[in-house]
């Protein structure tokens, strides 16, 4: 374990973390209790509206229920075609008991979904109990003095089906005016957009929820070779939209406030559709790709705005590499326990201005592993060196290559920024791609950079 | 809350924030995240505290569901964090992050903050449990099985011959 301390001592925080916490925090980051403002953890965002009756179990009035859909989901924002999640928003708060249910969020997970309940005990300060799913709260007492005041218990969920299942709650957020309680996806393989259940507490209040249809507008992921290309929301007259993590998502003015001065994107008031295509790209903070209008970004921490599509095409017509090319192996592979390094990395291929070296291999469960180091000039003069890991698997002349890049560098604020998207490629080389993360470097900051390469090394038998 | 608080927050209690994220996605990327939703956190509740020692437990409870629930949120895929190692002063730091990387990748999702808050963070079973939100006897297990693993682990690699070209 003395290990394990060593190498963890000399893990520091990225440069720039508190910077852009800081930026964020100005923005406007969040709000007490109910709706927050787009939040990476919850994926809030709000793209349609749709109204619902909802019949209460205890009592009598009617509570509209806002269906939207979030593109993405989570921290990572898994680029997933097809995949979303949704939130409910309560346009009034239903009354579960003593409590309030703030929002509902349904997301997909694990071929199912999974259903989160916000509740809220209104001003009341809580104290998150570390017991066994039970969420306790203080009612106004102070901490020290405070009791654990049964809340909810468990809260459980009566399912289309019938079954019963328990809310597990999550919240870490001990000061913090709400709970959260999840449900298992395993619970949740009924529920959809269209089902109705019924939210219990301990005490047996009963709150009825149906959810109903939504409007999608969804971001749609394709691939063609080592291209990605994303197609984006349409843009409609007017409004908003940030650069967030990799996505134009739709502000909604109500819910977030004006923080990011992105003009709209056709004055003219056309609806456009912007494509983006995957290709290297050199610079920092702009979007490398095929551009049918002009997107101004405003960045952070310098808000530079910047012209994204004088380089685009450049950068396209340079660096996009060839589906097929095949790059014979130029050193011997390892025997299996033996790490071989370089001192000299070994040059694998070049194109263009960019060399890819190979550092060193070795196998680590029955895969090669191949550190493979390249060069970039930025055009801002900075070089970049980057180590992309490639895994391999020599079996019988098959292989897997790997399809994915970085685009690391360093901007003029000495920023780092990083993204990485890595995935193994069928053993051809091709096909079914997956692209875990496209993300723009800290936080809301804009400007994405990424590319796509697609190599595939020589089998050597 | 001010943005003098926040700050001095993440002066005093970052590192410690970061750490444990890392340990518990293995990604430095994640890490970063999880650093900001839960300063984000911070900055949202303004929460008072009785003292630093509630403080810290706060943000490692608030650290370890964020992490959770980004473990949660993923869909699985076999993937490779990329490294890049820029500028070169942190090339040491990057094959740590690595290393470590390998030996957490190893741990059940569930073990490893205990890992890192035991060995690392030097708490009790008992601190660990309230922080987790566990009991201390689970804690206990998971804690005696992670050692178990790790030792597989690290004898394993000691086995490798390292050639140099």
């Amino acid at each position: 374990m003395k290990e394990y301390r060593e190498k963890m001592e000399k893990i520091q925080p990225s440069p720039g973390l508190e910077t852009a916490v800081l930026a964020r925090a100005r923005a406007g980051g969040g709000r007490k209790g109910g709706f927050y403002r787009v939040n990476k953890l919850t994926a809030v965002l709000i793209a349609a509206i749709l109204g619902i009756a909802l019949c209460v179990g205890i009592g009598a009035s009617a509570v509209h229920l806002r269906s939207v859909l979030i593109p993405g989901v989570g921290i990572t924002d898994v680029v997933v075609p097809g995949e979303s999640s949704k939130i409910w928003v309560l346009d009034e708060v239903v009354p579960l008991g003593s409590k309030q249910i703030d929002y509902i969020l349904l997301y997909p997970d694990e071929g199912g979904y999974s259903l989160r309940v916000i509740l809220t005990n209104g001003p009341e300060e809580i104290d998150v109990e570390t017991g066994k799913y039970t969420v306790s709260f203080s009612n106004g007492l102070p901490k020290d003095k405070a009791k654990e005041t049964s809340f909810f218990g468990t809260l459980t969920a009566v399912l289309p089906d019938g079954t019963t299942a328990e809310l597990m709650a999550l919240d870490g957020d001990p000061q913090h005016a709400s709970g959260y309680y999840n449900l298992d996806s395993y619970a949740c393989k009924n529920i959809s957009e269209q089902t109705s259940f019924v939210l219990r507490s301990p005490q047996g209040d009963e709150a009825a929820v149906t959810l109903v249809e939504y409007i999608e507008k969804e971001r749609v992921i394709e691939k063609s070779n080592a291209d990605l290309t994303v197609r984006m929301l349409p843009f409609a007259k007017g409004s908003r939209y940030l650069l967030y993590d990799g996505r134009f998502t739709l502000l909604d003015e109500k819910w977030v406030p004006e923080v990011y001065n992105i003009p709209p994107i056709d004055e003219a008031g056309n609806k456009l559709t912007v494509s983006v295509y995957a290709d290297i790209s050199l610079g920092v903070d702009y979007v490398a790709g095929d551009f049918e209008t002009l997107i101004a970004l405003k960045q952070y921490p310098t808000e530079r705005i910047v012209d994204c599509s004088i380089n685009s095409a450049k950068i396209a017509s340079n660096y996009h590499f060839n589906n097929d090319q095949v790059i014979p192996l130029p050193v011997d592979i390892p025997s299996k326990g033996e790490r071989v390094t370089f001192e000299e990395p070994v040059l694998l291929f070049e194109d263009g201005e960019i060399k890819f070296y190979v550092e060193s291999m070795y196998w680590k469960d029955d895969l090669l592993r191949l550190k493979i180091a390249y060069t970039r000039y930025l055009e801002n003069g900075f070089s970049v060196r980057c180590r992309p890991m490639y895994y391999l698997r020599a079996e019988d002349g098959t292989y897997y290559t790997s399809e994915g890049g970085s685009a690391g560098g360093m901007s003029t604020d000495d920023m780092t920024k990083g993204e990485d998207r890595f995935c193994l490629a069928d053993k051809e080389g091709m096909g079914e791609t997956i692209y875990e993360r496209i993300r723009t470097g800290f936080g809301d900051e804009c400007g994405i950079y990424f590319y796509c390469m697609n190599v595939r090394l020589q089998n050597w038998g | 809350m001010t943005e003098e608080r926040l700050e001095a927050a993440m002066k005093q209690y970052g590192t410690t924030v970061y750490r444990l994220a890392f340990a518990q996605s293995g990604s430095r990327v994640d890490a970063d995240d999880v650093y900001q939703e839960v300063f984000l956190r911070y900055w949202r509740t303004s929460p008072d505290f009785a003292s630093d020692e509630h403080e810290k437990a706060w943000l490692l409870r608030v650290t370890t569901n964020c992490a959770h629930s980004l473990h949660r949120a993923r869909v699985r895929r076999a993937t490779v964090e990329l490294n890049e190692a820029i500028p070169d002063h942190r090339d040491e730091e990057a094959q740590a992050a690595e290393e470590l990387r390998d030996l957490l990748e190893r741990l059940p999702e569930a073990y490893r903050a205990v890992i890192h808050l035991h060995y690392f963070e030097e708490l009790s079973t008992a601190e660990i449990a309230q922080i987790l939100g566990r009991r201390e006897g689970t804690v206990r297990m998971q804690l005696t099985r992670a050692r178990r693993m790790l030792h597989d682990q690290m004898t394993e690699e000691t086995d490798e011959k390292e050639v140099v070209k």
